[in-house]
């Protein structure tokens, strides 16, 4: 899931950035999070931010409310988005190009990456590690192994096995 | 002290720096299930020697390292398979992280850091690299998953990036600025060839420090990626606690006041629980 932030991201909307696995944003998008200059709390959005970036920049966005804002450039350099576009127009273009060379990798193998990666942020390090090399076995004897390494011996791109969604009651 | 014979790696000692260099340069220091074994004897092997305080590994060649060795994977008829039982168990040994090393590790990335190699990003406790390093993960360009190496790393920068290098896999790079910027590396070192003069300068800074508060420092932060925040306070409070006492800690106050370099007390490898 990319997020590509255009123009104001404020409050609520830190969710989707938060939640996304990559996030890229026009040269132009703002971050800030009023909620405590309303008098409400900011909680979930900033807890998993603070996860996936450096916490100083995260506990500043929260505590100065709607007085202040982060740029694009810097939320770039913090590591909290990986590329900043210019001209913001070409956001959605930028967001296309980088889906595409996303796609072209194997979806079974990013489904177990996606699993084994953010289930790491409910874990201990070694319990993460434990619970990964799971996931990362799990894709042994999956089509996509020998499939993989073939076209890339053959210099053509793969054709991966597709993959469906499973049932979510299944996944409880 | 005589250390063992290696076909896949070398092992040097700088005053009082240990080196551990990846040494197949040919096949870009890939991993085969040969070098795996050597080093879980260098790591054990370096942390043994009294006279090594820190230890910095890097490589030969035009790579740092480039994860496990697919062509060996895909030739000797046993694959990834192989290596089942130790990922299944989580009975690793190839990092410092794995061995129990409470030296103080420095990786210093020369050329090409790709897969597999972020294991030892991620188990270091420091990390430069020449200007010329490239960093990607194409695991899931070949159809592998990307885990354990990762996950560490997760916990020491920011999220984003880890995810982006490991969705994109093989079909985009970064560089040692951007792994700068988002503090995977705290030095660039330009020209490239100054790396290892670099690394062995930092080193050397490192060893003046006395050698059992920084084991008792690391055990500290290190722990602290285990456990959430008060917990690992807790538990670091313990570790600081756990010098009072130590000759150390007379010695160093009484140096810095004598204005002279501490003498600073030998440590022997602790053996792992």
């Amino acid at each position: 899931m990319i997020a590509a932030v255009n123009g104001v991201c404020a409050g609520g909307g830190l969710h989707f950035v938060a939640d996304a696995d990559i996030v890229i944003a026009a040269s132009d998008a703002t971050f800030l999070d009023p909620h405590v200059s309303i008098g409400q709390v900011a909680a979930y959005e900033d807890i998993a931010l603070v996860r996936k970036s450096p916490m100083e920049s995260v506990m500043r966005m929260a505590l100065t409310g709607r007085h202040e804002r982060l740029s694009a450039a810097r939320a770039h350099q913090l590591g909290i988005l990986s590329q900043i576009v210019t001209p913001p127009d070409d956001l959605s273009g930028a967001a296309q190009e980088l889906a595409e060379k996303i796609a072209r990798n194997s979806p079974a193998a990013m489904r177990a990456t996606k699993k084994a990666l953010w289930g790491a942020l409910e874990m201990g390090l070694t319990d993460a590690c434990k619970a990964g090399a799971l996931e990362l076995v799990s894709m042994w004897g999956h089509p996509d192994q020998a499939e993989g390494p073939l076209a890339f011996a053959e210099k053509r791109e793969p054709e991966w096995a597709p993959v469906t969604r499973p049932n979510p009651e299944e996944q409880l | 002290m005589k250390y063992s014979s290696f076909d896949c790696l070398e092992i040097e000692r700088h005053g009082p720096v240990g080196w551990l260099i990846n040494n197949r340069p040919d096949q870009l220091n890939a991993m085969s299930s040969q070098m795996r074994d050597e080093f879980a004897v260098a790591w054990t092997e370096l942390d043994e020697d009294p006279d090594v305080r820190v230890i910095v590994h890097t490589g030969n060649g035009r790579a740092f390292q480039t994860g496990v060795d697919v062509s060996e994977i895909a030739s000797d008829g046993v694959g990834m398979e192989r290596y089942r039982d130790s990922m299944e168990n989580w009975d690793l040994h190839f990092t410092a992280w794995h061995q129990h090393v409470w030296k103080p590790v420095i990786t210093a990335v020369n050329g090409l850091c790709a897969g597999g190699a972020f294991h030892w990003i991620a188990d270091a406790d420091i990390v430069i690299a020449a200007s010329d390093a490239q960093f990607f993960d194409p695991h899931v360009s070949v159809g592998q998953v990307v885990s354990v190496e990762a996950i560490g790393l997760m916990r020491k920068i920011p999220v984003e990036a880890v995810m982006r290098m490991a969705f994109v896999g093989r079909h985009e790079r970064m560089d040692a600025q951007r792994a700068y910027e988002l503090g995977m590396v705290s030095q660039v070192v330009d020209p490239p060839e100054n790396l290892r003069d670099e690394a062995q300068a930092l080193a050397e800074k490192i060893a003046r420090n006395s050698p059992a508060a920084m084991r008792a420092t690391k055990k500290a932060l290190v722990g602290a990626l285990e456990l959430g925040l008060t917990d690992a306070c807790k538990a670091g409070a313990r570790e600081l606690v756990s010098m009072w006492g130590h000759p150390d800690q007379t010695e160093g106050p009484r140096a810095f006041a004598e204005k002279r370099e501490a003498e600073w007390q030998p440590l022997e490898r602790e053996t792992p629980a």
